[in-house]
């Protein structure tokens, strides 16, 4: 092994899991420094990004975590992390590029934090988010920074930005509207595609409420809106996800039937939707599965949101159309604590230092 | 080249003739140049040397001619799916002795499929080794001193140098 050549031994590092990678760095000195090398993390980001190496993680006691691989055998346990939960914190809200982001119990002040690396920052909420309805988290590729976006619903919406490079709540920007928003479910995460936030939420303006998606660009603090046009589209049982690179919105029909996928496309400032999968009921799992991400094989993971113990479903599909079986399933212990179900990614990232 | 020729004969770096047939030898770029600036008619007698040991040409041969049929025409699904079974017990080597002439074969001669194959499957080993069994089996030597195996434990607590 010390005979291949550097590149070729890097080729080998990118496709280890972080767990194995803390263990090799003690193999010997050549691969201490190809796995300290400042530029290894994002070479093995941008790998992982690639593959979908998207895990699920649940609480398995207060303080504990475990996170699935969902491209193994959902059977397979050597696949699943584990870690140390920091328990004062509540489990929810969202995961960017290996940095999960945490609210207190007491909901003054949040966590960013890497389990991977054991990195953490603690931020201080300002007493105007502390009541905060919508929130997402991005990393901004110009300027090599995170951020993480709290907004307040009322007539309009007021948005805050915390920048992890200047340590600040350093911008704040409203949406403003006439009609009263608000959110469809609490603590939904925004969806974050080529860096701009999406959130479900509904209008209320005429007789009728309105499920639209704002969609924010934090490279113009802009707030665009969507407003979906599916066939036969009402307010009732519906989100949004993200598949592979694509904005997904989940819609149940009305008899729940069917769960269906939309992919949105955008092109010149407009956005179509297409129907790209739609789940059957089953009579074996009910209509009530709720669709996560797809694997680097194509296959649809699902959550079903409404068993007990929590069980993830992989699905094989052909030609959009999923095909009825379930091919893999897994009884998870513990239950879920994600109302918005994120997914984490394991990175050897670490947070920007900060500028004086 | 003429169109009548199948197989071309090629020297490893330990001096043996190898056979291999075109439609094999395309899987990779710098042999498919050789097959465009070679002349392997009867009357010529020039036979193309690949920097690469008999032992390691033999299997990489191997490779190439059992993905031929699938890369040169496409086939189905489900051949697919018997190639990739067909990969997995391919894969099941002698780390020390192949595995790594295998991938700088790979890197060398520009094989895409038979690159990423070996890469995966060096990590799918090193994923469930402990530090010591990696040394042994790929011959690395610790050249920690003692205070620096201390300095790393405490630095990264997911080290262990057992």
């Amino acid at each position: 092994m010390e005979n291949l050549p550097d590149h070729l031994r890097i080729e080998i590092l990118l496709r280890l899991p972080v767990k194995s990678l803390a263990r090799l760095k003690c193999v010997s000195k050549s691969w201490l420094s190809l796995i300290s090398d400042p530029n290894f993390p994002k070479l093995h980001f941008q790998r992982s990004t690639l593959h979908y190496t998207h895990r699920f993680p649940y609480l398995v006691q207060a303080n504990q975590m475990r996170a699935i691989d969902l491209n193994a055998s959902l059977h397979d346990d050597s696949a699943a992390i584990s870690f140390d939960f920091p328990s004062d914190y509540d489990v929810n809200l969202v995961c960017c590029r290996g940095f999960l982001l945490l609210l207190h119990k007491k909901g003054d002040k949040l966590l960013v934090w890497n389990p991977s690396t054991g990195e953490r920052k603690q931020i201080l909420l300002p007493k105007t988010c502390i009541n905060f309805e919508l929130h997402g988290f991005c990393y901004d590729e110009s300027s090599d920074d995170y951020l993480i976006v709290l907004a307040s619903l009322g007539c309009g919406i007021a948005f805050r930005v915390f920048s992890i490079r200047t340590n600040s709540w350093n911008r704040e920007f409203a949406f403003n509207h006439p009609a009263s928003i608000t959110p469809l479910y609490p603590e939904v995460a925004g969806s974050v595609v080529n860096g701009v936030i999406h959130w479900l939420v509904r209008f209320h303006e005429g007789q009728i409420p309105e499920n639209n998606i704002l969609a924010l660009d934090l490279k113009t603090d802009k707030v665009r809106q969507i407003v979906p046009k599916l066939d036969d589209f009402e307010p009732r049982v519906c989100y949004l996800r993200v598949f592979g690179e694509s904005l997904a919105l989940i819609d149940a029909t009305i008899d729940y039937n069917e769960i269906n996928v939309w992919e949105m496309k955008e092109c010149g400032g407009k956005s179509s939707w297409t129907k790209v999968m739609s789940i059957p009921r089953n009579s074996e799992v009910g209509a009530l599965v709720s669709p996560l991400c797809l694997t680097k094989d194509g296959q649809l993971v699902t959550l079903h949101s409404y068993l007990t113990p929590l069980t993830l479903s992989k699905w094989s599909s052909e030609q959009g159309k999923l095909e009825g079986d379930r091919i893999c399933n897994s009884s998870l212990k513990g239950y879920c604590c994600f109302a918005a179900t994120p997914l984490y990614t394991e990175t050897l990232l670490s947070l920007p230092s900060q500028q004086s | 080249m003429s169109s009548s020729v199948e197989a071309i004969t090629v020297l490893s770096s330990d001096g043996d003739e190898f056979k291999i047939t075109v439609s094999a030898a395309k899987l990779s770029k710098p042999l498919n140049w050789m097959l465009e600036d070679v002349c392997f008619s009867d009357d010529c007698d020039e036979v193309p040397t690949i920097e690469v040991n008999s032992k390691t040409l033999v299997k990489v041969i191997e490779y190439c001619e059992k993905h031929a049929p699938r890369a040169n025409s496409g086939a189905s699904d489900s051949d697919a799916e018997e190639l990739k079974k067909w990969d997995i017990e391919f894969m099941k080597m002698d780390v020390k002795d192949i595995l790594f002439h295998i991938l700088m074969a790979a890197n060398y001669l520009h094989m895409e499929g038979l690159y990423d194959l070996a890469c995966q499957t060096a990590a799918d080993l090193m994923k469930g080794m402990t530090v010591s069994q990696i040394r042994k089996i790929f011959h690395i030597k610790n050249d920690f001193s003692s205070e620096e195996q201390e300095q790393l434990r405490r630095q990264h607590p997911g080290c262990s140098f057992d």
